[in-house]
């Protein structure tokens, strides 16, 4: 029984001892001594474990560099595809941007019939300004039709074939075309040259030209219908005892990037060539 | 074999002269590539293969073209007859040679083509035709002729494998 007594006081005694650190350290108290207890420690587990991951990473980086530039080759791979589907991308964006204004110009002008056209290839002469489209007469294109873009007039269909056509530009030397200045309201010709520029001729010199003029077809000889944009009148000038005033035209065309055209296929042009008197009558 | 090379080579250079060389002016001259090529293949054949080429050459453009077909014809035909010349004389140096074969008839087709324009009516002013189209016109065809003889030499070497003598 006094064996049996003591042994229980001792398990008291040390249960209680327990108990009493238990509080004191959730109640904080022990925190330093712990702290100084446990620094040591997490020193030393610090200092282990940088050893080991430097160990670690000097047994492991080259299979890592391994795998990364396989990574890195497989994205630029990517990266190339992706910036290839750009550049398509981007070129249908403008394919569609200039077929959707093709659309708006032909829709303003309901009265015409359109077909519309690619621009496949210009003559190999350098003296003559000539584009080969990919439609032809199966697309009921005929010789004399005229040619437009959304902007203005381009031409008129030189040549045609089955599947593709040649359409002389107004900018070819042997072009010329009746026009109309629309605030001036008198008519002329404006005549393509060798370089590329539009000119306009046979305006009388009590005519007031003015830069920045509209000007249009006039549909006079039957070659074009009337009102297509043309150009813009830039620095009329008139020589000395010449009869006619001339100026540069601007045209409204850029027909060094001339991609797409309409072609007006319910437009015939009239052929005035037997009512002109020949030169030997 | 070597007629159907010719024939897809001649294609390609019709493609290549109407979509690409004829977009990349000087001024307002641009290169012809099929006479030099005419030019270059007449110079390193022997047979009368050059002259069917200049006949084909000379048909395709008349064709394709709004140029008067007496330039096409006279061009290419006086090309190959000129290469032809100069094998028989200076053949040691065939690059020499298309550099003044393309000279002579690039010279020949800008001038032929300005004459049969001014004749048939067409207002052309002489000093800028010169100074805009043909000078231009010369320079891009002799800066051509050094790329399109390399082709060609390779395509014939191809084509025709010269013979090694043991």
């Amino acid at each position: 029984m006094k064996n049996f007594s003591l042994k229980n006081l001792q398990i008291m005694m040390i249960s209680l001892i327990i108990v009493g650190v238990l509080i004191l350290a959730l109640s904080g108290f022990l925190n330093d001594v712990i702290g100084k207890a446990i620094d040591p420690l997490v020193g030393a587990q610090s200092w282990f474990a940088t050893r080991y991951q430097a160990v670690y990473d000097f047994f492991t980086a080259p299979r890592d560099v391994q795998s990364l530039s396989a990574r890195n080759a497989e994205l630029e791979n990517e990266v190339s595809q992706l910036q290839a589907q750009v550049i398509q991308l981007k070129q249908q964006v403008s394919q569609t941007e200039v077929l959707y204004s093709l659309l708006d110009f032909a829709r303003q002008r309901p009265e015409n019939k359109y077909v519309a056209a690619s621009v496949i290839g210009r003559d190999p002469s350098p003296f003559l300004h000539y584009v080969i489209i990919d439609h032809g007469s199966d697309d009921g294109i005929q010789y004399g039709m005229p040619v437009v873009t959304q902007q203005g007039l381009v031409g008129r269909v030189d040549a045609v074939t089955a599947s593709a056509a040649r359409i002389q530009l107004i900018t070819d030397p042997s072009s010329s075309i009746n026009i109309r200045l629309e605030s001036a309201g008198v008519e002329g010709i404006a005549a393509g040259s060798v370089t590329g520029d539009i000119s306009l001729e046979m305006v009388g010199l009590s005519v007031n030209l003015n830069a920045g003029d509209l000007v249009l077809t006039s549909g006079l000889g039957g070659d074009f219908p009337a009102d297509i944009l043309v150009g813009q009148l830039l620095a009329p000038s008139h020589e000395q005892n010449s009869l006619f005033q001339s100026a540069a035209i601007q045209p409204v065309v850029d027909f060094a990037k001339l991609r797409a055209v309409l072609v007006i296929t319910n437009f015939t042009p009239v052929d005035i060539a037997p009512l002109t008197p020949s030169t030997g009558q | 074999m070597s007629f159907f090379v010719q024939a897809i080579a001649f294609f390609i250079v019709v493609v290549l002269q109407l979509a690409v060389v004829g977009n990349i002016p000087l001024l307002h001259g641009t290169a012809d590539i099929l006479l030099i090529w005419v030019g270059a293949w007449a110079l390193l054949s022997k047979g009368k293969g050059a002259w069917i080429y200049a006949g084909v050459a000379a048909v395709v453009v008349s064709y394709i073209s709004a140029i008067h077909p007496i330039v096409p014809f006279v061009s290419y035909f006086f090309v190959v007859a000129f290469a032809r010349y100069f094998q028989r004389r200076i053949w040691q140096s065939p690059l020499i040679a298309l550099l003044i074969i393309c000279f002579a008839a690039s010279l020949l087709q800008s001038g032929l083509s300005f004459v049969s324009l001014v004749i048939g009516g067409v207002p052309l002013d002489f000093s800028t035709s010169l100074v805009q189209v043909i000078i231009p016109t010369l320079f891009l065809d002799l800066l051509m002729a050094l790329p399109v003889y390399a082709l060609s030499k390779d395509m014939h070497q191809w084509i025709y494998p010269y013979e090694v003598e043991v």
